[in-house]
């Protein structure tokens, strides 16, 4: 059996309630990292209550449907489905605590031929329910690779070119060997991130990080590099899966800025491998 | 305005009751160190849900009420107390998830006289609401620096005399590496006193950066205990306690050093680096050696 397209089309995807404290707030920033230099005030803004800012990637964790492609019916086959880019768009700062309503839609069924799969686009729109605004829209793909040849949309991939020069600023941010285990406490309890034995099985010599901490940690880069008092400044953020980050290693963020626009990759210090790629950013 | 005697000996703290889920001991697990070798199995057994146990130094975490001797308005100097001592004497097994209760209760107030401070007993016992079974005991103190002089009967907590170190080199070293984020991570257990977290108010407090948790310090004494005694098995301990003698700054590198005689310990920690004894006068009971290693 493969993907039914006009099923995966139509197929629903419940909504998300989450009530999340300051207290969470500070656990995803110390998850990323943040606090490694306890006497920084740029650190210190995500994880004291008494001044506490959120960071604007932690609107991809908060409610978005976990694994919805392992429901039974979506046709999808959920063994071979891999993280394969993350974005989102903010429209107004995330608040510290609330509570916050996630409602996500598949958007695109793209085919990439049957020896890569089928790329699962969706759009998780993060509302406050104090007053149903709207905070983010998370942009997810997933590659199902099992599930090529299914004949979904049309390719949308869009031109990417970043400036040829040397990049205008360089980021790297370490990560502790219990990087994952720290990090899913914010929710994504796969135990492909914490189980050695789970892991091995996955083709994995040990635990891997979570994407969305990658993708977590390209942000900090970011604001530090660009907005380091001022995070809700940057506004829109996307990048490409390219390998998973083992915790322990040290993630290197090269950014390149035009005007508002700004291009990124993080690889691995050490190893030249990439991590993100086709990484871009906005700035307010 | 100095210390109230006689008010601070009738005090009385309303109960605490806290629910505490696995996040929580895990939490709990990976501010001790747990984790720091993330495919050691041992390491895992405290962090990951599968075959989850909980550390028997969190009955210290739960249920309690914080910042109670600030908030008691008794006349101390705040600025000025410090954490003195910290104890447990475990009954069972502490649940991976449950709900949990206590009350507090001041035991005596030993005063050392002007210029030498006083110190605050107290004590609760923490038990499980749905079963009603008492889990541990747990005795601290509060060294007011700035209260000496506060009068009343003389009071002596002579089981708590610190003993003599053993003559001969510990029998066992366990060194642990602390996280410069550990404190910021450790007050998620609850105490949010800002001395640990905030630079300026450390400053304050005269500090030149925010100190750790006394109780992080405790909590990693008991890890090394349960890794150099006890195969790592929480089953393995009755009690621990501990002075505290210098503040630990997160970052800071910290020896155990351990003694064990049969089934008692004798322990101390140093960070080596500043010369500084930072527990002392560490003291645990072990059961039989059958059962720490389950044979």
């Amino acid at each position: 059996m493969t993907l039914h397209y006009e099923t995966l089309k139509k197929w629903k995807i419940k909504d998300i309630e989450r009530t999340y404290s300051a207290k969470d707030s500070i656990l995803y920033a110390l998850g990323i990292g943040i606090g490694q230099d306890p006497l920084d005030e740029n650190q210190l803004q995500f994880v004291l209550e008494d001044r506490l800012r959120t960071l604007p990637a932690m609107s991809v964790v908060l409610a978005y449907p976990p694994l919805w492609y392992w429901e039974r019916g979506t046709t999808v086959n959920p063994l071979k489905v891999v993280h394969a880019e993350q974005g989102f768009v903010m429209h107004r700062p995330l608040p510290v605590s609330g509570t916050v309503i996630g409602k996500t839609q598949i958007t695109a069924i793209i085919d990439k031929g049957i020896s890569v799969g089928a790329l699962l686009r969706t759009e998780n729109q993060l509302i406050d329910k104090k007053d149903q605004g709207l905070i983010c829209t998370v942009i997810s793909s997933s590659m199902a690779r099992g599930d090529g040849g299914c004949g979904g949309d049309s390719d949308d991939q869009k031109e990417y070119e970043f400036p040829s020069r040397l990049p205008d600023a360089q980021i790297s941010i370490s990560t502790l060997p219990q990087a994952a285990l720290l990090y899913r406490l914010s929710g994504d309890y796969n135990p492909l991130h914490a189980d050695p034995e789970h892991a091995t099985k996955a083709g994995f010599s040990r635990p891997i990080l979570h994407g969305r901490m990658s993708f977590g940690l390209a942000n900090w880069a970011l604001i530090q590099a660009f907005c380091p008092t001022q995070p809700e400044l940057l506004i829109e953020m996307s990048a490409r899966f390219a390998k998973p980050v083992i915790p322990g290693e040290t993630l290197l963020t090269k950014m390149w800025r035009k005007d508002k626009k700004i291009w990124f990759c993080s690889e691995i210090v050490g190893s030249n491998k990439s991590v993100l790629t086709r990484g871009e950013a906005l700035l307010a | 305005m100095a210390l109230d005697y006689e008010k601070l000996m009738a005090w009385q703290e309303p109960e605490i009751i806290q629910d505490y889920s696995i996040q929580d001991t895990i939490l709990y697990g990976l501010s001790l160190g747990y984790g720091s070798n993330p495919v050691d199995e041992n390491d895992l057994s405290f962090v990951y849900e599968r075959q989850l146990k909980a550390v028997p130094s969190m009955a210290t975490i739960l249920a309690s009420p914080w910042g109670w001797l600030y908030r008691a308005k008794v006349g101390i100097n705040p600025t000025l107390a410090v954490h003195g001592f910290q104890g447990i004497h475990l009954y069972k097994i502490l649940p991976v998830a449950t709900e949990v209760g206590s009350v507090l209760k001041v035991t005596g107030i030993e005063d050392k006289g002007p210029n030498h401070g006083a110190i605050v007993w107290f004590e609760r016992n923490l038990y499980e609401t749905k079963s009603g079974d008492l889990l541990a005991t747990i005795e601290a103190s509060m060294f007011c620096r700035g209260d000496g002089g506060c009068g009343g009967a003389k009071y002596e907590h002579g089981h708590r005399q610190i003993k003599e170190r053993p003559m001969r080199p510990p029998d066992f070293i366990r060194h642990y590496t602390t996280l410069s984020q550990l404190a910021l991570i450790f007050r998620l257990h609850g105490d949010f006193n800002p001395i640990h977290a905030d630079p300026l108010v450390a400053l304050k407090a005269g500090f030149n950066r925010p100190i750790l948790h006394g109780l992080c310090t405790y909590g990693m004494a008991t890890k090394a205990i349960l890794e150099a005694c006890c195969d790592s098995n929480p089953k393995g301990l009755k009690s621990i306690s501990t002075f505290f003698s210098a503040p630990v700054f997160p970052g800071d590198a910290i020896d155990f050093r351990i003694w064990l005689n049969h089934n008692s310990v004798y322990f101390e920690a140093v960070v080596s680096l500043r010369d500084a004894i930072v527990l002392k006068g560490g003291s645990a009971e072990l059961h039989s050696a059958e059962k720490r290693f389950g044979l």
